[in-house]
């Protein structure tokens, strides 16, 4: 359901978390392959988890409930120096560092009140095209479940 | 599965435009070269279902479980300092 508001394109989105949310369709981030294991998932918006922290839900526009908890990884992980690919690079149309952001998706694990951090396959953002991508680091020092405030 | 023989600095062309070779054969292991065109991806299969998998944990995260995370004291005293930027 797409609703005109002016020049934006507002497109109603029904979520199993949030409910229905109001997405602008310029916000929305294009996953040419999807998520890995998730190839279908193509189109993910960026939504905000309060007013103040690198905290994001990824919510999958093509599912409604389907979505990811991602943050900013360095202020959890200031050693982190992930480098990608250049057919990443290529594939995500970047070619300015400004235009870049990269979120890591987080699981929990609540017997165990863990929460993890992959920081093996990191989700890159070119926030001008808007285009999204997995991207898996050749740098196997980097973990595919850090966790998070061990220290 | 189609299974093929090739010697080292032998070459398959998959779909036309992927090239797999043999570049080398050393004990138990062999060295492949992709070419591939650069929306192709490629990933070795243990990673890839690796990731897969996180993935599939991760989408088990509910929307109260963000009540578990606590922002380290680092940036709590960054984030008084600057506004994130909306994505």
């Amino acid at each position: 359901m797409t609703i005109n508001r002016g020049s934006l394109v507002q497109t109603l989105l029904r979520t199993t978390r949030f409910g229905d949310v109001s997405v602008d369709e310029g916000r929305v981030f294009a996953f040419a392959d999807g998520l890995l294991g998730f190839p279908t998932a193509t189109q993910f918006v960026a939504l905000d988890v309060d007013d103040a922290s690198d905290i994001y839900w990824l919510q999958c526009v093509n599912d409604g409930a389907l979505a990811f908890l991602a943050i900013s990884p360095w202020a959890y992980f200031p050693d982190y120096t992930p480098e990608i690919d250049e057919n990443d690079q290529v594939a995500l149309g970047l070619d300015r560092a400004d235009d870049a952001t990269l979120l890591c998706l987080l699981t929990v694990d609540r017997d165990a009140d863990l929460i993890t951090a992959n920081l093996l396959g990191p989700i890159v953002l070119n926030t001008t095209l808007r285009r999204g991508r997995q991207v898996v680091l050749e740098d196997v020092r980097w973990s595919l479940a850090a966790r998070l405030g061990s220290s | 599965m189609l299974i093929l023989s090739r010697r080292e600095g032998e070459t398959i062309v998959i779909d036309g435009n992927i090239r797999v070779t043999v570049m080398e054969v050393r004990g138990d292991q062999v060295r492949i070269g992709i070419d591939a065109p650069r929306n192709v991806s490629v990933h070795r299969l243990e990673v890839f279902d690796q990731i897969s998998e996180s993935n599939r944990r991760a989408a088990e995260v509910s929307a109260t479980d963000v009540s578990r995370l606590t922002p380290p004291r680092a940036m709590n005293a960054a984030l008084s300092q600057r506004r994130r930027k909306s994505l």
